[in-house]
């Protein structure tokens, strides 16, 4: 039996709201994805220089210099910034311009939140490449011999692999490997990741030898083995290291260990490397830049400007509604385009939360007895007070001096060592953020206004 | 911004059951866990009335546990669409055994939970728990698909809707026993009774303590429970429990029948006051009418899954 045509229209109108419900869906985009939005093109640069042309010009310098030594970078982005997104696209426009790229995701190979050293990271990247490598179809035989030789030296430094079930059979004919074992145990049991890390503490710089070495061999299977044209590895995830509870300061200190200490040890002749980084890295300590090639902070959305009433971005809010009209029929969901302004700045231009605030939107919207009529203004504030209640629950109240300093300043300094631990955590949960308009500011989000006023 | 009420949290998370797609964390900050349990009642007859159930850990361990499970499926098809309900309650407590460790684990595997799962994710505690999601666990923060935090007020009355039979769950037990810490001989040797007598029983005797609010425990044993009863002494009724297993009206507020057992000389508490209880203050009454009780409770096996709050005289 047919419905009424008011019912038929909210039937229809639900089924486009749960269309855009999922449009909002948290994932990132490749280049090619019709919800893809170029945000490095759009004009007014909302993002300033476009992090993926800063990162591909260090190594197009030093291809055409013709210098075979390869780079080594640091990218980081706030979380939820859109981050890995960018990297998707940097792959693409490598990969577009002749380059071999291998991208390890960490998080398949790593345990993001247990205590990382230099050694187990190099372990866990050539896992994770001889995974690629793998997955790329190469022969056995070769993943064999090139990862054999990284075994047989673990096993030289008394890394009892066999008795951990480490996937590692000793054989005549030398190490047989199966790494979907090798990597459970790498990510999961934190003794034989505590055994490893002890083993090598005294060995990194043989291991890195091993590493290059590793690497070099890598290249000559899989790049196109071109003397001025590196091969290009990416590892992401690396930002997302982090500790919970008491292990938060030592896991914390191992990164910048890694990152500052241990530099050398992520540079690898032959390749460039990029290496995804906590974004409070290269923020709070600025020398950390001067060891490396080039080091890219991925700013937020810059939705207001850098002047004392933070005056509304007017281009850069525009690229975020065109950003948002390529999910979906975003304007239908509320009376007024100025809803639609304010939810962006609202968001600070944090694209991970705008997207969660607009599935809210779409959400209270099929909650209504009729679905197609817009949000009003009410009912819009009501979600974005939300939000900035909840997004408030960041901060303690000890925070808000520092807080209203780096408001005022627009500037990020650090009252005393203490407030590091606490400076990186308000970063990282994008109470504390950047943006750029020819130079790099610093900003609290648009919640945090609320508490220092 | 808080949710004012029962009803008023169930209307934001309809559609997150109804419309969502891959895993949903879901964060709800209720002071009270009886209201925790009261949302989750509801949840569960929801998803009944569905052919459907939900996924929740009875002790932290078997949360930890299924979650390992299920995080370690990958490479297998993404699990069907459950909805689940992690209690964190702990965690205001500072156990590190208990909510705060699930939490943290939640935290580390969120990227493969969200690569193998499928559903809402209720994560369920009291006071302080948003804050402390925001501050411990930042990469569950970060995808929070909506955030609840829930105030009962003063004229809070969801419970004038009543359940429909329909959507009722059924009763694990026929009888939840609650007594004082002081009579704890006396119920686990009734427990003991009822159970050779074919009925089965959920017993609690703590929380009754002067002073103390109810705990998860009681409330979660009374909610499953058809019968509840409450061992009435002097040291009973000076607990404040009944507090919050009544509401204002007096009515109970899960759908079991109230049966109270005087044990010994006692004013019974308002909430009780307009039922009919068993004398037990003798050992020759209490012999005399332990048949009756026992036939009471085994013959509403046969009736209406939805009893109406009443007692035997």
């Amino acid at each position: 039996m047919m419905g009424s045509p008011k019912s038929e229209a909210i039937t229809k109108r639900k089924e486009e709201l749960a269309r855009l419900v999922r449009a909002f869906d948290d994932a990132p985009v490749g280049p090619e994805d019709r919800r893809y939005y170029a945000f490095h093109e759009a004009p007014g640069k909302p993002r300033g220089i476009d992090p993926v042309q800063l990162l591909r010009a260090a190594i197009e310098i030093a291809t055409s210099a013709g210098a075979g030594d390869g780079t080594c970078q640091l990218f980081s982005g706030f979380r939820g910034s859109g981050k890995s997104t960018e990297l998707l696209r940097l792959r693409a426009e490598l990969v577009a311009d002749g380059y071999d790229v291998i991208l390890v995701e960490g998080a398949s190979v790593i345990n993001l939140h247990r205590p990382l050293e230099p050694a187990d990271l190099l372990v866990s990247i050539a896992v994770g490449v001889g995974l690629v490598l793998q997955a790329k179809g190469m022969d056995s035989p070769a993943k064999q011999s090139l990862l054999g030789r990284f075994i047989s030296f673990l096993q030289d430094t008394d890394v009892n692999l066999k008795q951990f079930d480490a996937g590692v059979t000793l054989e005549a004919s030398g190490a047989k490997i199966d790494l979907a074992k090798l990597v459970v145990e790498m990510t999961r049991n934190p003794s034989f990741k505590a055994q490893v890390q002890d083993k090598l503490r005294g060995h990194l710089s043989d291991l890195v030898n091993q590493f290059r070495d590793f690497m070099a061999q890598v290249r000559e299977r899989f790049g196109k083995v071109s003397p001025h044209r590196c091969p290009v590895l990416i590892v992401d995830d690396l930002e997302k290291v982090r500790g919970t509870g008491p292990e938060q300061d030592i896991i914390q200190k191992g990164m910048e260990q890694i990152f500052w200490q241990f530099a050398w040890a992520l540079r690898v002749p032959g390749w460039h490397v990029i290496w995804t980084a906590p974004p409070y890295l290269q923020l709070l300590n600025s020398s950390i830049t001067s060891e490396y090639d080039r080091s890219v902070v991925l700013p937020m959305i810059r939705v207001w400007e850098n002047n004392v009433e933070r005056s509304a971005d007017i281009q850069s809010i525009s690229a975020v509604k065109a950003c948002l009209r390529r999910r979906g029929d975003v304007d239908s969901m509320v009376f007024k385009e100025s809803q639609l302004d304010r939810l962006i700045t609202v968001s600070s231009g944090h694209i991970r939360d705008l997207m969660a605030l607009l599935r809210e939107v779409a959400m209270w919207q099929f909650m209504q007895q009729d679905p197609s009529d817009p949000l009003n203004e009410i009912q819009t504030e009501r979600i974005l007070g939300e939000y900035a209640n909840t997004s408030r629950r960041a901060v303690y109240d000890e925070d808000l001096e520092w807080l209203k300093s780096i408001a005022e300043k627009r500037e990020l300094t650090l009252p005393n060592e203490a407030k590091l631990a606490r400076a990186s955590k308000l970063i990282d949960t994008a109470v504390v953020m950047t943006y750029r308009n020819g130079e790099t500011w610093f900003d609290i989000s648009y919640p945090a206004h609320d508490l220092i006023r | 911004v808080t949710y004012k009420s029962i009803d008023e949290v169930w209307k934001r998370v309809l559609p997150e059951l109804e419309l969502g797609r891959g895993l949903r964390f879901i964060f709800i900050e209720i002071k009270e866990p009886i209201w925790a349990i009261a949302l989750r009642r509801r949840l569960e007859n929801y998803l009944k009335s569905k052919g459907e159930s939900l996924r929740m850990p009875s002790v932290y361990n078997e949360a930890l546990n299924w979650l390992d499970h299920e995080q370690m499926q990958r490479g297998t098809l993404k699990s069907p669409e459950v909805v689940r309900w992690v209690p964190l309650s702990a965690i205001v407590e500072d156990d590190p055994y208990s909510g705060t460790f699930v939490l943290h684990r939640l935290n580390e595997g969120r990227d493969n939970l969200r690569r193998n799962l499928n559903g809402p994710l209720f994560l369920v505690g009291g006071s302080g728990m948003l804050r402390r999601i925001a501050n411990e666990a930042p990469d569950l923060w970060s995808v929070r698909v909506a955030t609840i935090e829930f105030e009962d007020s003063e004229d809070l009355d969801f419970f004038e809707e009543p359940t429909r039979p329909a959507e009722v769950a059924p009763f694990p037990f026929d009888v939840c026993l609650h007594g004082s810490h002081d009579d704890i001989d006396f119920l686990q040797a009734l427990q003991k009774r009822l159970i050779t007598d074919g009925i089965t029983v959920c017993t609690v005797a703590d929380g009754v303590r002067p002073g103390e609010t109810i705990s998860n425990e009681i409330a979660d044993c009374m909610n499953k429970s058809r019968f509840f009863v409450p061992l009435l002494s002097p040291r009973y009724v000076e607990s404040n429990w009944l507090e919050f297993g009544f509401d204002k009206k007096r009515q109970p507020i899960f759908a079991y029948r109230t049966l109270p057992i005087m044990l010994r000389d006692v004013v019974p508490p308002t909430q009780l006051q307009h039922l009919s209880y068993l004398d037990w203050r003798t050992p020759q009454k209490i012999e005399e009418s332990y048949p009756k009780l026992v036939r009471t409770i085994l013959d509403a096996r046969h009736t209406s899954p939805l009893p109406a709050p009443s007692a035997i005289s």
